[in-house]
């Protein structure tokens, strides 16, 4: 997977490489039990420091995408929600995204079906998840 | 006049023009990938904007070569100076170059330049969104497997080893010769700094195929980082054994030998070779990964765009947003990243190089204009040559003296020290005599040679021949005293 971020952007850097990796898993980019790069060659390639790294891989393991182990590094690891925190958060973020949408008029079946498109971008195997 | 002197500065400026002559097919060769540092499509190629340029860059190129080519020949000029013409020939010499390498850069600058506003102009640019950062992750879990291994670099770390051990059996009365091993060393931490960071340098994405981007990055760190081996190596190698060389005629030298010539020659011989090997090892690491790179492309189907001219139309590479050190020159060979630390340090090095070598001409001078003077005194003589050199003798310690026609300096042979056309200063061997001091000034009339208590000679000679005679005469009374 291509990972791609801009460095003159105002959203920390952390936060775009939190961000590509769940798109990418969520695209199928990245398949369950994948390594991804070790934090120090992350930094690297991406020339950010591997604080930046280290916080990002973090942030993806509190969050239950990928698993650090101490001998493989990083793998991809993602996890059902089982105890509907996701489906809260999910509530408030697009209570403030579909809030949004009506002012700036746009319809719900607009709406909708950008949802949809998106959604048909996604091919994460159901079966996989853990 | 030096001509011998005058003729190998002429050959160190000769063959620096000759290098920057080789870059113009570099740069503008037909069948390069890059004009002028741009990437420009063959089709592209045939524009009249396009020729136009590529024509005017070689008329100034051809330009610049022809003035600094004239410019040589005012060189050979200086040895026609009444004076002396070491420091001044050094001194000239170092201008050159740096006039050379700076016109140069002015005219790949200009032209470089004038090429990017071309393409941006006819649109045929990529635009390049600078900010952004790009990671294939599959090619960067593996960037592990692309160089060599970095045990190859243990063959120069045995050298460098094996050179002091040598230096501590055979040659350590030469404490001259560590300075060239200490450098082979400096070397050496240069070559480890250089694999290191091209090791583990940032992996470029070539296209969305990370088999492709794999196969490339892989090409291009294992030959460069091979390279860099290579060069270790080599420069290790030949270094010690140029040191064996010197070493060999500097022992030969000290124990009277005749006919030396053969281990300066081999000399010579090993720094050129070695000079040869290093840009053949450059040319074939740059033709191995060019090869690759097509071929993996074409295997693949696959067009890749490596479109960073924004960074190269200075002729260099600038990119503040890229971390690597050193990347593939668009000429030949790598190129240093002049936006990181290691650019500016490169900037500082040549700059504090060429006021070295400046430094290094003015300290000469006193080679060229100086004199050797010498005080009679009570009970001892003082000789000074040309600020450097000096030396008291005790009449005392006078075991034997004579006075020489210039025949002594003639023959006498340099151990270490300096010998100018005009001077013979430091250490020397007087021919059917023995090792000793000298400070001569061959403009003389007459020569002193003093046999000190020791055993060792001090030899000496200024052109006030007054001064001479008395000084011959108090050595003569005070060893006839003793006999």
């Amino acid at each position: 997977m291509i990972i791609k971020l801009d460095m003159a952007s105002e959203v920390p850097i952390y936060v775009q490489l939190r961000n590509a990796v769940v798109i990418g898993i969520g695209k199928g980019e990245l398949v369950p039990g994948e390594g991804l790069p070790t934090v120090r060659q992350m930094a690297e390639d991406l020339g950010v420091n591997t604080m930046t790294v280290n916080k990002a891989y973090g942030i993806l393991k509190n969050e239950g995408f990928i698993e650090i182990d101490r001998r493989h590094g990083a793998r991809v690891n993602p996890q059902k929600d089982k105890f509907g925190v996701f489906r809260e958060k999910a509530e408030d973020e697009l209570l403030l995204l579909i809030s949004e949408a009506t002012v700036r008029g746009v319809e719900k079946s607009e709406f909708m079906a950008l949802c949809e498109k998106v959604y048909a971008g996604m091919c994460m195997p159901d079966a996989k998840l853990v | 006049m030096d001509w011998i002197l005058a003729f190998s500065y002429a050959g160190t400026m000769w063959f620096t023009q000759l290098c920057l002559l080789l870059d113009i097919f570099f740069i503008v060769g037909k069948k390069r990938d890059y004009l002028l540092f741009m990437t420009i499509r063959e089709e592209q190629r045939e524009d009249e904007d396009v020729k136009q340029v590529v024509r005017e860059f070689k008329k100034s190129f051809w330009m610049m070569m022809g003035g600094m080519f004239a410019a040589t020949g005012v060189f050979f000029l200086i040895p026609l100076l009444p004076a002396g013409d070491l420091a001044l020939q050094t001194i000239y010499m170092t201008l050159w170059c740096t006039a050379l390498i700076w016109w140069d850069y002015k005219v790949i600058k200009k032209y470089a330049n004038r090429m990017y506003d071309l393409k941006i102009e006819k649109g045929w640019g990529t635009a390049v969104k600078k900010s952004v950062a790009e990671v294939d992750t599959v090619v960067s879990r593996m960037k592990k497997s692309m160089p060599v291994s970095e045990i190859w670099l243990a063959i120069p770390v045995w050298i460098c080893i094996g050179s002091f051990v040598w230096w501590f059996y055979c040659a350590a009365e030469y404490k001259v010769l560590l300075i060239s091993l200490v450098f082979n060393v400096i070397a050496f931490v240069f070559f480890c700094y250089m694999y290191h960071r091209m090791a583990h340098g940032k992996l470029k994405v070539y296209s969305k195929n990370s088999e492709l981007n794999y196969a490339l990055n892989r090409v291009s760190k294992r030959a460069w980082t091979g390279c860099v081996v290579w060069e270790a190596t080599l420069l290790c190698g030949f270094h010690f054994i140029a040191t064996v060389f010197i070493h060999s005629y500097m022992s030969g030298v000290a124990a009277g030998k005749e006919h030396m010539g053969g281990f300066w020659a081999g000399f010579i011989a090993s720094a050129v070779l070695s000079v040869v090997l290093v840009i053949a090892v450059f040319f074939g690491a740059a033709s191995k990964v060019k090869q690759a790179k097509k071929e993996l492309a074409a295997a693949a189907n696959l067009s890749y765009a490596e479109d960073e001219d924004a960074y190269w139309k200075n002729g260099y590479y600038y990119n503040p947003g890229d971390t690597n050190t050193f990347v593939e020159n668009r000429s030949l060979g790598i190129a240093t990243n002049m936006a990181t630390n290691w650019g500016a340090i490169t900037k500082w090095v040549l700059i504090i190089t060429f006021l070295a070598c400046i430094g290094v001409g003015a300290a000469m001078l006193p080679f060229d204009f100086g004199k050797v003077t010498m005080s009679v005194g009570k009970d001892s003589l003082e000789v000074k040559g040309c600020v450097y050199y000096k030396e008291t003798l005790d009449y005392e310690e006078a075991e034997e003296v004579y006075l020489l026609t210039d025949q002594v300096a003639r023959e006498s042979s340099r151990i270490m020290g300096t010998g100018t056309e005009r001077f013979s200063l430091g250490d020397y061997r007087f021919k059917g005599y023995g090792k000793g001091k000298a400070i001569m000034d061959k403009e003389a009339e007459y020569y002193i040679l003093v046999k000190r208590e020791d055993g060792s000679w001090f030899g000496f000679s200024t052109t006030d021949s007054a001064l001479m005679l008395e000084a011959y005469e108090r050595l003569k009374m005070y060893t006839q005293k003793q006999e």
